[in-house]
C-alpha cells in the first residue's frame, strides 16, 4: 500500500457487524470511521471519505434513501452497498441509485478488500 | 236386679255393678270411665262368640254403633278367613283348651263397618262372672304403626334401589376402613363383587403408590371437612388402575358420633382419556400455528442470524490478518484477541437465537410453570420485532413490575403474543404513524396484557369474525392464527378478545392467578 488511505466509511446499524467490518478493515491496514445510521453520516463531512460501505436494511433512513440523497448532493466517492437479503428488483434499484458494487452477507474477507481497494484507488 | 248381660246390653259400656265384686258403687264408675276414655278398643264376647261389650274405642275403630254390635256375633268385625274360621276357634277351644289368641295375643285383621280392614294388635283374657265364662279382647290399632314402618320401609327400599342403580360406585366403611356396603356399579367399576368386598379392608382397591390415602381422606372427615370431585386412581380387582372422581361424607349414628364414611366414585377413565386427546389435539394444533409463524418468520430469521455471522466471520478474518506476520506487534496481538473474543460473543447471539427457535418450533408436551409474565412478554415481543428492526416501529413496554407470576405454558403464550405483534407490525405497514404498545397489568381474578397497534383497526364486519378459523383479511393467511390463539388462552382459563382502539386495534388478554 502506497501512503496514508482516506478512511473507509461504515454505515450499519447493527453494531456487531459495523465494528466487525472496522477491525477487518483495520487488520488490513486500512483506516474505517462507523456510523449507526443514516441521520449521523449526513450530519458529517464526508469530504475526507474514501468509500462507503453501506447496509441496505435500517431503521429510519434506508441504505436505499441514503445512496440517492448522497448521490443527489453531488456524491462521487465509491459506494460498496452490503445487504442480508438480495433480491433482482432490489439490486437493480441500488445500482440504478449509483452503488459502485453489491455484497451478500456474510461475505469473503478478500471480496471486500478487493472491492475497498478498487474503490480507493477510483 | 238386671243380669250382668242385661246391664250390658242397655247401657253399652257401663260395667257390671255386683258382678265382679267391686264393692262399692265408686269404683264401678272408675271401670265405666276406663272403659269410656280407653284409647284402645275392649270388647267382650261369650262363649258363642255374641258381643256382651264394645267400648267407644271401637265404635271409632270399626265404625259401627255398640248398639249395632252388642248381642251380634263378633266375626262380623273379621274379613274373611277370620270371619268364617272364629266360630270354629272358639268351638276348638271350647272342646279342647287349645289356644290361638286366648291368653297370648296376636296381630290380626279388623274389617270396618265400610268394609274395609285395618291391622290391629288383639290380646284376649278369658274370665268367668257367676259361673258364667267370656272373653275380653283389647285392641291396638297398629294402622298409624303400620303406615310408618311401610313408608320407612319403602324409604329404605328406594334409596336401596337408587343406590344399587346409580352409575356411580357407592359404598361405605366404618371407621376402622372394613367395607359395610358395596353396590352393583362399585362391582362393576372396581371387580370385587358385594360378597367379596363386604368385610374386607378399603385397602384392597388402594394402588400400592397410595397405600395412606384413605386414611388421609377419613382424616379430612373427622376434622369436619368433606372431600368433593377429589381426582384419584382405584386398583381394579384385576390389577390395573381405575380413574375416579372421588366423594366421600361422614356417617353419623343416631346421636351424632361418626360411625363411618360413604364414598362415591364415578369412573373418569374415559373422560380424562378425552380430555388427554384433546388436550393432545391442541397441543398439535399450536406446534403447527408455531410452525407456520415460523415459516412466515423464515427469511426475517435468516437476515437476523445472518448478523452474528457476518460479525463471525469479519473478526475472525480480521484476527487471522492481524497474526499472519511472524512476528506481530503486541498492538496486533491485542487486536487479534479482542476479535476473538468478539466472535464467540457473537456466536452466543447466534446460538441464544437458535435455542430460542428450536423451543419454539419443537414438539412438545403442554408444561405449566409459574414463569414471570414480563420476561415472557419481552422474550415474545423481541422475538416478533425480528426482521422489523428497519420498519420504523416506536415500540412501548409499558410492563407492571408488581406482576404476580402465573402458572402458563410459556411458550405457547410467547406464541400467542408473537402472532399478536406480528398481526400488529402487518397492519401498521400501511401508515404513517407506526406504535406498537404491549402492556401488562393485574386486576382482581388475574393479570391483564394489552397489545395494542396504531393501524387501520378492525373493521366491524371483521372483528365479529376474528376468532372463526379460516377468516383472513391477509392474502397469504389461512386464517388460523387468533384461533389457535383463542385455543391456547382458553386452555389457560383465560379470554382474549379484540377491541377497536383509539386509532388501531388492542387485544386484550386476561389469564387467572391460578
Amino acid at each position: 500500500m502506497t501512503g496514508p488511505q482516506p478512511p473507509v466509511y461504515i454505515v450499519d446499524d447493527d453494531e456487531a457487524v459495523r465494528d466487525s467490518l472496522r477491525l477487518l478493515l483495520e487488520s488490513s491496514g486500512f483506516s474505517a470511521r462507523e456510523f449507526a445510521n443514516a441521520d449521523l453520516l449526513l450530519n458529517t463531512n464526508i469530504d475526507e471519505m474514501g468509500c462507503l460501505l453501506l447496509d441496505l436494511h435500517m431503521p429510519g433512513i434506508s441504505g436505499l434513501e441514503l445512496l440517492r440523497l448522497l448521490r443527489a448532493r453531488g456524491l462521487k466517492r465509491p459506494v460498496i452497498v452490503i445487504s442480508g437479503r438480495r433480491d433482482p428488483v432490489q439490486d437493480a434499484e441500488v445500482l440504478a441509485a449509483g452503488a459502485s458494487a453489491l455484497l451478500s452477507k456474510p461475505f469473503d474477507d478478500q471480496q471486500l478488500l478487493d472491492l475497498v481497494i478498487r474503490a480507493l484507488s477510483a | 236386679m238386671r243380669s250382668w248381660r242385661q246391664q250390658v246390653r242397655s247401657e253399652g259400656v257401663e260395667a257390671p255393678r255386683d258382678a265382679a265384686d267391686f264393692g262399692s258403687r265408686g269404683q264401678a264408675g272408675l271401670l265405666a270411665a276406663l272403659l269410656a276414655t280407653a284409647v284402645d278398643g275392649i270388647i267382650a264376647i261369650d262363649p258363642r262368640g255374641h258381643v256382651l261389650l264394645y267400648n267407644q274405642a271401637c265404635e271409632r275403630l270399626f265404625g259401627y254403633r255398640a248398639s249395632e254390635v252388642v248381642g251380634q256375633n263378633v266375626r262380623m268385625l273379621m274379613p274373611e278367613p277370620y270371619r268364617q274360621e272364629h266360630d270354629g276357634y272358639i268351638a276348638n277351644y271350647n272342646h279342647t283348651g287349645e289356644r290361638r289368641v286366648i291368653g297370648i295375643g296376636r296381630e290380626v285383621v279388623g274389617r270396618r263397618k265400610d268394609g274395609s280392614t285395618f291391622p290391629m294388635y288383639l290380646s284376649v283374657g278369658e274370665g268367668g262372672l257367676t259361673g258364667q265364662r267370656f272373653f275380653v279382647g283389647i285392641i291396638h290399632d297398629l294402622s298409624a304403626l303400620r303406615w310408618e314402618t311401610e313408608q320407612r320401609e319403602g324409604a329404605d327400599r328406594l334409596l336401596a334401589q337408587i343406590v344399587q342403580s346409580s352409575e356411580d360406585a357407592i359404598i361405605s366403611v366404618a371407621l376402622d376402613g372394613t367395607i359395610t356396603s358395596w353396590n352393583a356399579a362399585a362391582e362393576r367399576i372396581y371387580g370385587f363383587s358385594a360378597s367379596d368386598a363386604i368385610g374386607r379392608h378399603i385397602s384392597m382397591i388402594l394402588p400400592p403408590d397410595r397405600p395412606t390415602e384413605d386414611d388421609d381422606i377419613m382424616a379430612e372427615l373427622r376434622a369436619g371437612r368433606d372431600v368433593e370431585h377429589y381426582e384419584t386412581v382405584r386398583r381394579h380387582k384385576e390389577g390395573h388402575d381405575v380413574l375416579i372422581s372421588l366423594s366421600v361424607a361422614p356417617i353419623f349414628d343416631a346421636s351424632g358420633a361418626m360411625i363411618g364414611a360413604s364414598k362415591t366414585a364415578r369412573d373418569v377413565t374415559e373422560r380424562k382419556r378425552s380430555e388427554e386427546r384433546l388436550l393432545g389435539m391442541q397441543n398439535e394444533l399450536a406446534h403447527v400455528g408455531r410452525l407456520s409463524a415460523m415459516g412466515q418468520m423464515s427469511a426475517a430469521i435468516a437476515h437476523e442470524l445472518n448478523q452474528p455471522l457476518t460479525a463471525i466471520a469479519n473478526y475472525a478474518k480480521a484476527a487471522q490478518r492481524l497474526l499472519q506476520n511472524e512476528h506481530p506487534e503486541p498492538r496486533q496481538l491485542q487486536s487479534a484477541r479482542e476479535a476473538m473474543e468478539k466472535a464467540v460473543t457473537q456466536t452466543m447471539r447466534a446460538g441464544t437465537i437458535i435455542r430460542y427457535l428450536r423451543d419454539f418450533v419443537e414438539k412438545r408436551e403442554s408444561r405449566r410453570f409459574h414463569e414471570d409474565m414480563n420476561e415472557v412478554i419481552r422474550e415474545a415481543v423481541s422475538l416478533g420485532m425480528v426482521g422489523h428492526s428497519h420498519s420504523n416501529v416506536k415500540l412501548t413496554l409499558a410492563l407492571d413490575p408488581m406482576l404476580p407470576p402465573v402458572p402458563i405454558d410459556k411458550v405457547q403464550i410467547q406464541q400467542v403474543l408473537l402472532n399478536l405483534v406480528r398481526n400488529a407490525m402487518e397492519a401498521m405497514a400501511g401508515v404513517e404513524r407506526r406504535e406498537l404498545t404491549v402492556s401488562s397489568g393485574t386486576g382482581q381474578e388475574g393479570l391483564c396484557i394489552m397489545v395494542q397497534d396504531t393501524g387501520p383497526g378492525l373493521a366491524p364486519q371483521v372483528a365479529a369474525r376474528l376468532f372463526q378459523p379460516f377468516v383472513t383479511t391477509k392474502a397469504d393467511g389461512m386464517g388460523i392464527g387468533l384461533k389457535i390463539c383463542q385455543s391456547i388462552i382458553e386452555g389457560h382459563g383465560g379470554t382474549i378478545v379484540a377491541r377497536q382502539g383509539g386509532s388501531g386495534a388492542t387485544f386484550v388478554i386476561h389469564l387467572p392467578f391460578r
